[in-house]
């Protein structure tokens, strides 16, 4: 039977309903609005009357960007960055993460407290180059992999995680005869899809929009990432004076509908990703790991 | 947990074992490569021939062991670099130098090379640095010193040190030392930042066109009558650039040619540097744009306009005039208006006359400081790079780095390079026909010209775009348009105290100037905010540039 609301929840309900539409256009709007922009004719933005509907559709934008010849490469190399960095992001964390979370583990406190001190106090860039390019990582898939395999804030948090897990498990698994690898692969792992989820998209995120780690350690331009190539076209619509360079009205008119696009086609994967991911970040923690 | 504590310590050897190995591996390296400093790898074996600079440019026997050069070339974002082109076959063929390039995009260029730079890392020659990172960088003996390799570089000095450019070039010189390859103007297409206005409605309103600033502001306000939803002018870059746009040509000076920080200036008239806010005939720039914005001719949101919204103003007919590039306002301004008015355009002004009667405003200047190359102190073969580089300034080299090669990209029509029409062909359609030409020959200034030739840029310009550069070059002729001049090199106490004071000067200056063009503040109060900015230091530091450019007079 549903319960008849009160004046007050009613009033409340509606306050509720009215801030959360305005949360959620203010959410979706530039969204939308990068949208139209991009697919709407140029000297329209230029005037400033796109605000709602676009005007003069076309996909000129789109086809500028795609039809630069280091975008599918720079697509296909953002790809294999993402998908190898993430794997050895999720494989090296959690590694690093289990035997911290395990209370009998020899020094762990020390090693926590040396892991968590380089959270705190980063060498900086400079000798981080230095050291990737004495080993000979520089202009290699390893200087964008290694150098951050593991990040000791997503580190504590599946640490914390893993910490949640019942002991008992681990004890009725010892029993059965299992060592810790065993326990980690065939027990921790498959109980920690929601925290690996989070961990997977956190860390692809990361990689998918990593800019200045390929910056300056590629130099070979076919090795570089979309976010670098991408930025170079944007400029290039956006391209200041320089000397007796200028740009004709054309290129000027869609520099920001090149500008909106390129953002579109660098968000779009991850906005097609994270819903299937989404779903992890509110499911329960435990379900249906400890029965009985 | 005996077991697990020798488990632990049988790990940790191990993880310092692999340390350790590594630094011996590493150790080993810096041995082996004792000597070899720099990132030159040479790929033939035997001996290198003695070359002591007596070869004379364009006279270099290729008999010498082939040596790769690395390069960090940027990218431009108006222009295509590609992998090879037929300057680097031409440098191989010539000199037996495999130049390998490293090409980074070129919005982000800058990061680049500081990381390269700060890690003392650099390849044998970066290109695309700016004079200013050359003098931050020049003290640290990181780049080649090539005043020391004077004889491998004639024709590069006897540009550089002509009558025309001495003066210019000593303000490169870090310590007295000259460390780059700048590029250079061999023919240019004249451009310069002047007053562009809306000659159809100066037609509209029977108005004659301007040749003095009190024309200029009483055709604004006519029109303004007539129009009054529009705006005489704004900027897209703050109060300070839309003063140094205004401040020369009225017979003072400050904030030069787009500069927003710098408020000395060179005065022709006395040669000698003036800090613009604090000269008497500043006041006009300050009185003039009071009441432009009082009169509604300024327009209201200047302060926070920016590029785009400037050029949204443009397009749909708001602003009446516009302070910028002629390129952009034949080429990117008047198309977008001409979107909803077929019959509107913007044409350049003469530079109007001042309250004195004298006309003068600032061009570009005369050659590219913000392109410039330098050679690594650690590179292997600094004669041999020296001489490559020397070559590009010679007719040979500035033909091909910046037309291609003869009978294959271009003819020589008359005696002028002239792109082939199946050249030009293969790009049609492109957003920009010179760029995407250029782009695929790595040519121009843009590519790896350093005796920069934009005569390709002519032939393929629009009429109008010709047109203008024609009236520039005879104003400057005229004595109209003076070339921007270069920024002082400074010894490093003069740098520290210039930093400071420059930056004291900025925030008082800054936080003052909108209060006196939007009427906050009377001009009574101006002496007041001059004998601030005395007290914070404007006469020293016109005195430390005045030093530095007595120096190098």
């Amino acid at each position: 039977m549903k319960r008849k609301l009160s004046t007050g929840d009613r009033i409340f309900t509606i306050a509720v309903t009215i801030i959360l539409v305005l949360v959620c256009l203010c959410v979706v709007y530039p969204i939308y609005y990068m949208l139209i922009v991009s697919i709407s004719d140029g000297y329209a933005v230029t005037r400033g009357e796109v605000n709602l509907i676009p005007k003069g559709c076309n996909l000129a934008a789109y086809k500028a960007i795609l039809s630069n010849k280091y975008v599918p490469n720079s697509y296909k190399n953002t790809i294999i960055y993402t998908v190898s960095g993430t794997l050895v992001n999720l494989v090296m964390t959690g590694l690093c993460a289990y035997p911290l979370s395990r209370k009998h583990f020899f020094g762990r406190r020390i090693f926590n407290a040396v892991i968590v001190f380089t959270m705190f106090f980063d060498a900086g860039i400079i000798s981080q180059y230095m050291v990737v390019d004495s080993l000979h990582m520089r202009n290699t898939i390893w200087a964008l992999i290694i150098p951050g395999s593991i990040s000791v804030w997503y580190m504590m948090i599946m640490r914390t995680f893993f910490e949640d897990i019942p002991e008992d498990l681990f004890e009725s698994a010892r029993l059965d005869g299992a060592n810790d690898l065993t326990i980690f692969v065939k027990v921790v792992v498959p109980l920690s899809k929601a925290v690996t989820a989070t961990m997977l998209l956190f860390y692809a995120v990361g990689h998918w929009n990593a800019f200045l780690t390929p910056l300056i350690y590629l130099d070979d331009r076919n090795k570089l990432p979309m976010q670098l190539i991408l930025r170079n076209i944007v400029m290039g619509a956006d391209a200041s004076i320089s000397g007796s360079m200028s740009i004709s009205s054309d290129v000027a008119t869609m520099s920001m509908n090149i500008k909106y696009a390129a953002i579109f086609i660098t968000i779009l994967p991850i906005l097609l990703v994270y819903p299937f991911v989404q779903k992890y970040f509110v499911k329960g923690v435990m379900v249906g790991s400890v029965k009985g | 947990m005996k077991k697990k504590t020798v488990a632990l310590f049988l790990t940790l050897g191990l993880i310092l074992s692999s340390v350790l190995t590594g630094c011996g591996d590493q150790d080993s390296e810096g041995s082996s490569t004792a000597g070899n400093t720099g990132s030159s790898s040479q790929s033939s074996v035997g001996g290198e021939s003695s070359q002591e600079g007596t070869e004379q440019s364009g006279g270099i026997e290729n008999d010498r062991e082939e040596i790769t050069v690395k390069m960090m070339v940027t990218e431009p974002v108006t222009q295509e670099m590609p992998e090879t082109f037929p300057l680097l076959d031409a440098i191989k063929e010539k000199f037996n130098i495999n130049l390998q390039l490293t090409i980074v995009p070129g919005a982000d260029y800058g990061t680049k090379k500081a990381t390269v730079l700060g890690t003392a890392n650099m390849p044998d020659v970066v290109c695309g640095m700016t004079v200013d990172e050359v003098k931050q960088y020049g003290t640290s003996g990181m780049f080649l010193n090539l005043d020391e390799y004077k004889s491998y570089a004639p024709d590069y000095f006897g540009l550089v040190d002509g009558d025309d450019r001495a003066i210019e070039t000593n303000k490169m010189r870090v310590n007295g030392q000259l460390y780059c390859f700048e590029k250079l103007e061999k023919y240019r297409v004249a451009i310069a930042p002047l007053i562009g206005i809306r000659m159809d409605l100066l037609e509209e309103q029977n108005i004659a066109t301007p040749t003095t600033f009190e024309e200029y502001y009483d055709a604004l306000v006519k029109i303004k009558e007539a129009h009054p939803e529009m705006y005489g002018f704004s900027t897209r870059n703050g109060t300070n650039y839309l003063i140094g746009n205004f401040a020369y040509s009225m017979g003072t000076g400050g904030f030069p040619t787009f500069n927003t920080t710098r408020g000395i200036y060179l005065e022709p008239n006395t040669d000698s540097y003036i800090y613009g806010p604090t000269d008497e005939k500043f006041t006009r720039v300050v009185e003039f744009l009071s009441k432009a914005y009082k009169d509604g001719i300024l327009h209201p949101d200047y302060a926070n306009m920016g590029k785009d919204t400037m050029f949204e103003k443009l397009s749909n007919g708001e602003l009446i005039s516009v302070y910028d590039n002629n390129s952009f306002i034949s080429r990117t301004y008047n198309p977008a208006l001409q979107q909803i008015a077929p019959d509107a355009y913007f044409d350049i002004l003469e530079p109007l006359k001042d309250q004195d009667g004298n006309r003068r405003a600032y061009r570009y200047n005369k050659d590219w400081t913000d392109n410039v190359a330098v050679i690594s102190s650690r590179t292997e073969y600094p004669e041999r790079i020296v001489e490559m580089m020397n070559w590009l300034y010679t007719e040979e080299g500035s033909l091909l780095s910046n037309f291609g090669v003869e009978g294959v990209h271009y003819d020589m029509v008359d005696g002028v390079p002239t792109m082939k029409q199946e050249i030009i062909d293969e790009c049609a359609g492109a957003d920009d026909i010179t760029s995407a030409v250029l782009g695929k020959l790595g040519a121009g200034l843009l590519g790896m010209a350093y005796y920069v030739d934009e005569t390709f840029s002519a032939q393929v310009s629009d009429p109008i775009y010709m047109e203008q550069a024609e009236r520039i070059a005879a104003w400057t002729e005229d004595g109209e348009l003076d070339f921007l001049p270069n920024w002082l090199s400074f010894t490093e106490e003069e740098q520290e105290r210039v930093t400071e004071i420059e930056q004291n000067l900025s925030n008082i200056f800054n936080q003052e100037i909108d209060a006196f063009i939007t009427g906050k503040k009377s001009m009574d109060e101006w002496p007041g905010l001059v004998e601030s900015l005395k007290a914070a230091g404007s006469e020293e530091l016109e005195g430390i540039f005045n030093t530095a450019y007595d120096r190098i007079k």
